[in-house]
């Protein structure tokens, strides 16, 4: 016993002990883990990130004005990747004083976007939101919703935690919750904050659930409460904005028939060796002159549809200035787009009723097609880009 | 929450281990089975993912090995093999259909099943024809016990129902001090050596890097990796197993001196090999045997059903080319070690290595069979980049 108590007992205790104080203590806990360089820079003149696991620093100021112009913020998918002089966040940012600023890449779909916007609700009123919406997340495997490593590529603890710590937003908290839980288990060692949502939807489906999970919420809630203490003293962003600007009207024309005349030319000019308008590369590369099929999911179970849905009650609740972009997808490629055309439809109408703007570029008839707005399958093209361009300059009126 | 995934885990665990160790004192021995069925139970219910998938499998399981072996008797046991695997292998097949347009595996898939299935056929492989199902509540705890749910060890039902009958006899200081050593040296494993490995030493190099050292370095991390990692995740499951009262088997012992390949596997996932060896090897060289063409081939014989058994243990993991190449590469290594072992044995002398002294000859084979198996886990990792 003595042996025991010796070898196991004490050095146990003196383990916890430890712990507890190294936890408890924010100083020491402090000192022993804070990141050792200081300053972290922003490029304020940035344009576009791909997400913010790697650009944690932006999170301040995602949804934010500059100091002395107003953000538009455009979120999308892997469309944001194509750098062009007319993506949006070229083209916009450096002709027009109100800037733009783009956050995404591929499978930033609707309830990342949900859960971004979430996060911030305190400041969405009046935001000027372009969210772009890509048929192709409402399709096969993908129409199961935001997968779980692209959530957490987009929300970090400090996203999540501002949810867990705002009780004015119940109805789009527990729905945050509820699909958080639904991807729980494919998440390799989970965050407290991603812990503390999903041991709340436990709490709540039994009396034995909450005996068992009412303990383990409150030791992550105070532990949380430690790593949230210390990571305010950690990142200390100045100059922060929260009050929105005016949208400034720059005098400026532009000739748009001629930008869309030339860009969709060149878009033609690069695809000779097929008529299907995408790009010679491409196509030798990928499509080989071989067709495909989308496979369509009936509403009921179309995860991406509801997260859709909550995404767009959530902007008009919060009376953000919110607008969408639906794009097509190449109808001589994909053989029965004409299928997908309902739910297109019925996106449109929820945007519309809703009241927000949208421009739909969605057309399954290849006849009808306007040739050159994509450059491949399902990625808009210069010429696509300058559409975009008109349509946010013209919603949140750039030019005089 | 999974087993082992978060230290809520461990707190669950440690108060399963008091109520057991307490109960002890109240309890008649012979309920030992009763509780351990109701903690299993609270796990599966409350702190279980899929406990919905986890309950049906264990109830189909059971009532089909009752109909197959005592109903309906089947003398060929393949046919009730396929009926019992047939969850897993819709999950292995990723099998669609037009109404459901998503991987089947969303719905059917579920932390676990793999190791439940290789039990569930363990089971009845060693049930006799005309032996009486076993009792359900032990055959609950069989494949629910908590420390094992997971990863194994793959325990036999003749082993778990013995430990179980003296359950409580076996909760003493001792057992919870080896219980305990072995807990320490599984989150020492997994948590702290195999953690390392994976941030310090496997991303040394991009793993699409085809230099010879790159892929040396990451060739051998990943070896070290897998080890400490799976085996930490034995040795907790090991460690609680103990101080619950249940002995759960030892699964691995220093793989890194294996000297051949059938040293390895009784060294290296210890269960799975055995599990192999009788449910798959043994049965499949008796039916070679039978066959009169291979009936002047024993070498043959014996290598054709090592390396589909291998082969096996790699459609196992999943229909991935990584998985069977990898697979197929320790069936290979077994088929000429076997052919070697036996030549030797027929000349009485070594054929190859020859009167060299056995010191230098055994440093020899533990560096040849650490490169081979290093080899064939980073196929298997699906990381190899060639």
């Amino acid at each position: 016993m003595k042996k025991c108590f010796f070898i196991y007992f004490l050095p146990l205790f003196f383990a916890i002990t430890l712990l507890v104080i190294i936890v408890f203590k924010t100083n020491i806990n402090s000192f022993l883990f804070q990141p050792r360089s200081a300053n972290y820079s922003i490029d304020s003149t940035y344009h576009y990130i791909e997400n913010f696991q790697g650009n944690q620093y932006y999170e301040e100021q995602f949804l934010l004005s500059n100091s002395n112009s107003e953000n538009i913020f455009l979120l999308g998918s892997s469309e944001l990747g194509v750098n062009t002089e007319a993506t949006p966040y070229n083209f916009i940012t450096k002709n027009f004083k109100t800037k733009l600023r783009a956050v995404g890449h591929a499978g930033n779909q609707c309830f990342s976007i949900y859960s971004q916007l979430l996060a911030n609700e305190n400041r969405l009123n009046n935001a000027p939101i372009v969210i772009i919406l890509s048929p192709g997340w409402f399709i096969s495997e993908t129409a199961n919703g935001t997968t779980a490593s692209l959530f957490l590529e987009f929300n970090s603890s400090r996203f999540l935690n501002s949810i867990i710590n705002n009780d004015s937003i119940a109805n789009f908290k527990q729905y945050e919750i509820e699909r958080i839980s639904s991807f729980y288990d494919k998440i390799i060692n989970p965050d407290l904050s991603l812990k503390i949502l999903y041991f709340e939807k436990k709490l709540s489906e039994s009396f034995l659930h909450k005996i068992v999970y009412f303990p383990f919420i409150k030791t992550c809630k105070t532990l949380n409460n430690v790593k949230l203490k210390l990571q305010s003293n950690n990142l200390k962003i100045k100059n922060k904005r929260h009050d929105r600007l005016p949208i400034i009207s720059d005098s400026f024309i532009i000739n748009w028939d001629s930008l869309f005349t030339y860009s969709k030319q060149k878009q033609i000019e690069s695809c000779t060796n097929n008529n299907w308008f995408i790009y010679n590369e491409y196509f030798n590369n990928y499509i080989k002159g071989r067709t495909s099929t989308v496979s369509i999911v009936k509403d009921e179970i179309n995860q991406e549809l509801k997260d859709f849905k909550m995404l767009v009650k959530l902007l008009k609740t919060k009376k953000t200035k919110a607008s969408f972009i639906i794009l097509p997808i190449n109808p001589c490629y994909y053989r029965n787009s004409n299928e997908l055309t309902p739910l297109i439809k019925s996106l449109e109408s929820e945007i519309s009723l809703n009241n927000f703007s949208c421009l739909s570029f969605w057309n399954s008839d290849s006849t009808t097609f306007d040739n050159g707005i994509l450059t491949d399958i399902m990625h808009l093209s210069s010429y696509g880009w300058y559409k975009v361009d008109k349509f946010i300059i013209e919603t949140y009126n750039l030019a005089k | 929450m999974l087993p082992f995934s978060s230290f809520e885990f461990f707190i669950i665990m440690a108060i399963f281990i008091t109520i057991i160790a307490l109960s002890k004192y109240f309890l008649k021995s012979n309920y030992y089975k009763h509780l351990l069925v109701a903690l299993n139970i609270l796990f599966l219910a409350v702190i279980f993912p899929k406990p919905y998938h986890f309950i049906s499998l264990i109830l189909f399981s059971y009532f089909a090995t009752y109909i197959i072996s005592d109903i309906f008797k089947f003398k060929n046991k393949i046919w009730g093999i396929l009926i019992l695997l047939l969850p897993m292998l819709l999950v292995k097949f990723d099998i669609r259909f037009d109404f459901y347009p998503f991987k089947l595996n969303n719905i059917l898939s579920f932390a676990g099943l793999s190791y439940a299935s290789f039990r569930i056929i363990g089971y009845y492989m060693d049930k006799a024809p005309n032996e009486k199902m076993a009792d359900f509540v032990s055959y609950f705890n069989f494949l629910s016990f908590t420390p094992t749910l997971l990863i194994g060890p793959i325990d036999r039902f003749g082993r778990f129902k013995t430990s179980q009958d003296i359950g409580f006899l076996s909760i003493n200081s001792e057992n919870f001090i080896i219980g305990w050593n072995s807990l320490v040296k599984g989150i020492a494993f997994k948590y702290i050596i195999a953690e390392l490995i994976d941030r310090y030493w496997m991303s040394l190099y991009s793993i699409e890097s085809k230099e010879i050292l790159h892929l040396a370095n990451n060739m051998y991390s990943y070896y070290f990796y897998l080890f400490f990692d799976f085996a930490g995740y034995s040795f907790m499951a090991l460690g609680i197993g103990k101080m619950m009262g249940i002995n759960v088997p030892i699964n691995f012992t220093n793989p890194f001196v294996a000297v051949n390949p059938q040293d390895f596997w009784r060294r290296f996932h210890i269960s799975l090999g055995d599990w192999l060896k009788d449910y798959f090897f043994t049965p499949l060289y008796m039916f070679l045997t039978r066959k009169k063409s291979l009936k002047k081939y024993p070498i043959t014989r014996q290598n054709i059903a090592l390396i589909l058994t291998f082969l096996l243990m790699g459609c196992w993991n999943g229909f991935q080319f990584n998985y069977i190449l990898s697979g197929f590469l320790f069936g290979l290594f077994s088929a000429v070690h076997n052919t070697y072992a036996i030549m030797c044995k027929k000349k009485g002398k070594d054929v190859f290595f020859g009167k060299m002294n056995p010191k230098i000859v055994k440093i020899i084979s533990i560096f040849i069979m650490f490169n081979l198996v290093s080899i064939a886990l980073y196929i298997f990792s699906g990381k190899c980049p060639l």
